[in-house]
Order: C-alpha cells, then structure tokens, then sequence
C-alpha cells in the first residue's frame, strides 16, 4: 500500500543520469556523474552547489535541452528525450521576445496551439492576473523592470498547465526586496497550482525558503553528496533559529564540499 | 555646395560642360515635359523604379529563405560558402554581357543585373541576423513545444528581422545603382539612366545633371523609407544586448 503510493505521488524521476562533453582534445569532461532522483507531486526541490557542479546542465538535461550521455529522464513515467510543453521553464534571463507585447509572450504557446485568439488572450490574462501583471499586458518587455519580467516569465511557463515547473537561477539578477517578494509569490503560486517545481539557485537563503528538499551536488563531477528535507512550517521566517540554523549546516555541507 | 556648383558655372560660362543652376532646375521644375522625345523625366523616373523594385522584389523572395537556410543550417553553410565567396566580388555590371547573352537585350537582363546587385546584401545579412538571434530566445519557445517550423516563423524570422531589414536597405541602395547603370547600356530606349545618356548624346548637359539630381533624390527617399520603417517596427532593437 505505500509502495503504491509511491509509485503513484512520483512526477519526475532520473535515473543513472551522467553527462559529458567532449573537449576536443580526445578528452571527455564528467559535468554529471550518475544522479537519481525522485520527485513528488506537488514537490518543491531546490538544486545547490558549489559553482562548476553542473547545476543548471543538471536542469536543462530535465527539460530536454540537453541529452544525457547515459541514463534516463522520465517525466510522469514517461521518457523525456526533447524539450517539450509538458515542463514550464523559466530562466536565468527571462527569455521574452522583445517584439512581442507582455501579453503576446504568455499566449505565445496558446498560439502556436492553434488556440483562437480570444480564448487565448483570456486565458494569458488569467495568468497574468495571478503573477500581478494584468496592467502591464500590453507594454513591451524592455518597458518593465526586471522583477516584473520574470513575472511575465512565470506567466509564460504557468500558461501551458505544464506538469513540472523548472527554474534556473530565475531571481539572481534582481535586488535583494524584489527578490523576497517574488520568492513569496513563487510559494503561493505553488500553492494554488499545486504544481512540482524544481529549481536551481546559488542563494541557500532561496532554496530554504521555497523548497521542501534540497539536493546538494558536489562539483567536478557533479554528484548528489547531500539529499535534505526542509522540515519548517510555512510561512517560513527567514530570521527564525530553526531558519538560520538549517542555513548553517547547508553553508557547511556546501563549504566542506 | 550649390554656390560653389553656381560660381563654378558661371565662371566656367559653358553650358556644355557645367549648367548653371537656372538651367538644371528648368529641368527639375518641369517633371512631365517631354524631353528630347524620349518622355518625360517623371515618366523615366516611374519606370526606373519598377524595373528596380522588380529586381529588388526577385532578389529579396530569393536571399531570404536562402539566407535563414545558410544562417541555421550548418550544411547549406559549407555546401554555399565556396560559391558566395567567389561569386560576391564580382560586380553586378560585369555580368551584363552574359545577361545579354542569356535574357536578350531588355528588361529582362536589366532586372537580372539589379537583382544580382541587391541579392548579396540581403543574403550575408540574412544569415547573420539569423545566426545572432538569442539561444535562450529559442529555447524559451521550444520549452513551449514548438516543431522546427514555429521555432521559423516565431522566432528566427521576427528576430532576424532588423538585420534582414538593414539587408534590404543596401541592398536596395545598390539596385538602384545597378538600374541606373543598365539603363545606360546599349538597346535600352527608357529610364533615367537612358534620359541621361541620350540628353549627353544631344549635348544637353542641364538634363544630364537634372537627371542626376533625381536619381540621388530618389535614392535617398528611398532610404528614408527604410529608416522610418525601421524605427517603427524594430524598435526593440535597441533595448536587446
């Protein structure tokens, strides 16, 4: 019976995932060496590491933007071998077309759907309403700060009803109280949406505070060193001791890694 | 410019040589008058025009698609680099014996010869607007599940627009050249660059020059055109890296 549902609560899983590039001089570089995760429905999984432990490559091989050398993304049980609608990803530089309005951003993959344009632009609106952006539907990218970007970013991947939400360092480029406001929204988005996420941060203050398990690579190769729960109440207090002590031994393990 | 053009005239006093103003703007005043029996220069000018925006036309349905084929595809990059090397160099002007031999004397050859000139600009820009459009741009748009075709028409295209555009805009610049230069060639009966060959065979110096000034205004209403365009559609340019 717990078997069962295990089998059943599990989004997204790797297997024996290593990836290695070619050097050109013969050699193979080893950015990922034999990582197997499980990830739960509705799991919030924050990626840590020293730099150079192939983190974000770790991301793009779960969206299918890269292939691993060996092993195998499975996606909801199935193999994930291209990038794909079925993952939302939302990236280091928010990635919006700049000739397209904010709104013609969101409903990019409704179009391309084949979705009429009405009930497109109702349904990018919605999720435009839901990231607080409703009033800047029309502008440009370049008009917005880069908060709201990423925003608009979030509405773009949230759009398409993926099954898995992926991030790659989304909030690294922006200030320090746009990025706890955004890290807020983030956590109650999830809660509405009730969807996966798996991201990529160097900010352990970010991963503590969003995620529910932290995986911990160590770097050159890319290993998983550390797997940990984030056993802490929601609202999380970022000044609490139970906070500030799991950040302690986070910043050890990284340290020590 | 125009008062030392003026002093020189009519220090030079020799209207064979350098029209004085008066004379060349007699011409420029009077665009529909017949001149010399060959039509008027308004009606020269109008057929200069569509022969260039033909060739321009030709060119541009041809270097594009090639273009965006060259700029994303690594084969059509090694297959055409060779011939695009060796074929680019070589002035438009210096294919009219063939063209003649090919298309026969007429408009034909003509828009061949200015298809040819504005046909490189568009093609290397092409590529390298297509080349330069951002990776995270694509791979934003394949994360929304888009196929070959949408990640085409969605992103390359409206990305590479701007240098597509700039493309277009010498490349028309060097048809418009190109048309001028064909007209001048023998068995042509029309067009400003006839006007002008035909008014020096009558001595008409002030035509020849009137010609000339309408050709350079022309030239550069045209690439005001493109400017403007630029800045209303490709605005976004600027805000991008």
């Amino acid at each position: 019976m717990v078997l069962l549902e295990g089998i059943r609560a599990m989004k997204l899983e790797l297997k024996g995932i290593t990836k290695e590039f070619d050097q050109g001089n013969g050699n193979n570089a080893v950015i990922l060496q034999d990582i197997s995760l499980q990830i739960n429905e509705q799991e919030v999984v924050g990626i840590l590491g020293p730099s150079g432990c192939g983190k974000t490559t770790l991301l793009r091989v779960i969206a299918g933007l890269e292939q691993p050398t060996h092993g195998q993304v499975l996606l909801d049980g199935e193999a994930v071998t291209k990038p794909s609608a079925r993952m939302g990803m939302i990236f280091q530089e928010h990635a919006l077309l700049p000739w397209r309005s904010v709104l013609d951003n969101v409903s990019l993959g409704l179009e391309m759907q084949e979705m009429s344009r009405k009930e497109r632009q109702e349904k990018a609106m919605k999720y435009l309403e839901l990231v607080g952006l409703q009033e800047s539907a029309h502008s440009r990218p370049y008009e917005l700060s880069g908060g709201m970007r990423q925003r608009a970013a979030v509405a773009r991947a949230l759009v398409l009803e993926p099954s898995l939400l992926l991030m790659d360092e989304p909030f690294s480029a922006l200030d320090p109280q746009t990025r706890k406001q955004i890290q807020e929204d983030i956590i109650r988005i999830q809660e509405t949406t009730a969807k996966a996420i798996v991201f990529v941060t160097h900010s352990v203050e970010e991963a503590i505070f969003l995620a529910d398990r932290l995986v911990i690579l160590s770097a050159k190769p890319g290993r998983v060193q550390e797997l940990l729960e984030v056993k802490l109440e929601r609202p999380r207090d970022r000044m609490s001791p139970q906070f500030l002590e799991m950040r302690e031994r986070v910043l050890g393990l990284l340290g020590g890694g | 410019m125009i008062l030392i053009w003026q002093a020189l005239a009519l220090y030079v006093n020799n209207p064979f040589v350098l029209p004085t103003l008066e004379a060349v703007l007699s011409v420029l005043l009077k665009p529909t008058a017949d001149i010399l029996g060959s039509g008027s220069l308004l009606e020269n000018a109008r057929l200069s025009l569509v022969r260039v925006t033909l060739g321009f036309l030709i060119a541009a349905f041809l270097a594009v698609p090639l273009g965006v084929a060259i700029g994303r595809w690594e084969v059509f990059k090694d297959v055409s680099e060779g011939l695009i090397s060796s074929l680019r160099p070589v002035p438009p002007l210096a294919w009219v014996p063939l063209a003649m031999a090919w298309l026969k004397i007429g408009l034909a050859s003509m828009v061949f010869i200015i298809a040819l000139g504005a046909f490189f600009p568009i093609l290397l820009s092409t590529a390298q607007g297509v080349r330069g459009v951002k990776r995270s741009w694509q791979e934003a748009v394949s994360m929304m599940g888009a196929g070959e075709v949408h990640l085409i028409t969605k992103v390359i295209l409206p990305g590479s627009a701007p240098e597509i555009w700039t493309g277009m805009r010498v490349g028309f610049g060097i048809a418009w050249m190109c048309v001028v230069a064909a007209e001048m060639l023998p068995g042509t009966s029309s067009g400003l660059g006839y006007l002008i060959m035909y008014a020096y065979g009558w001595g008409q110096i002030q035509v020849v020059v009137a010609g000339m000034v309408a050709i350079g205004i022309l030239g550069i209403l045209i690439d005001r055109f493109f400017i403007a365009v630029e800045r209303k559609w490709f605005s976004w340019r600027a805000y991008e890296r």
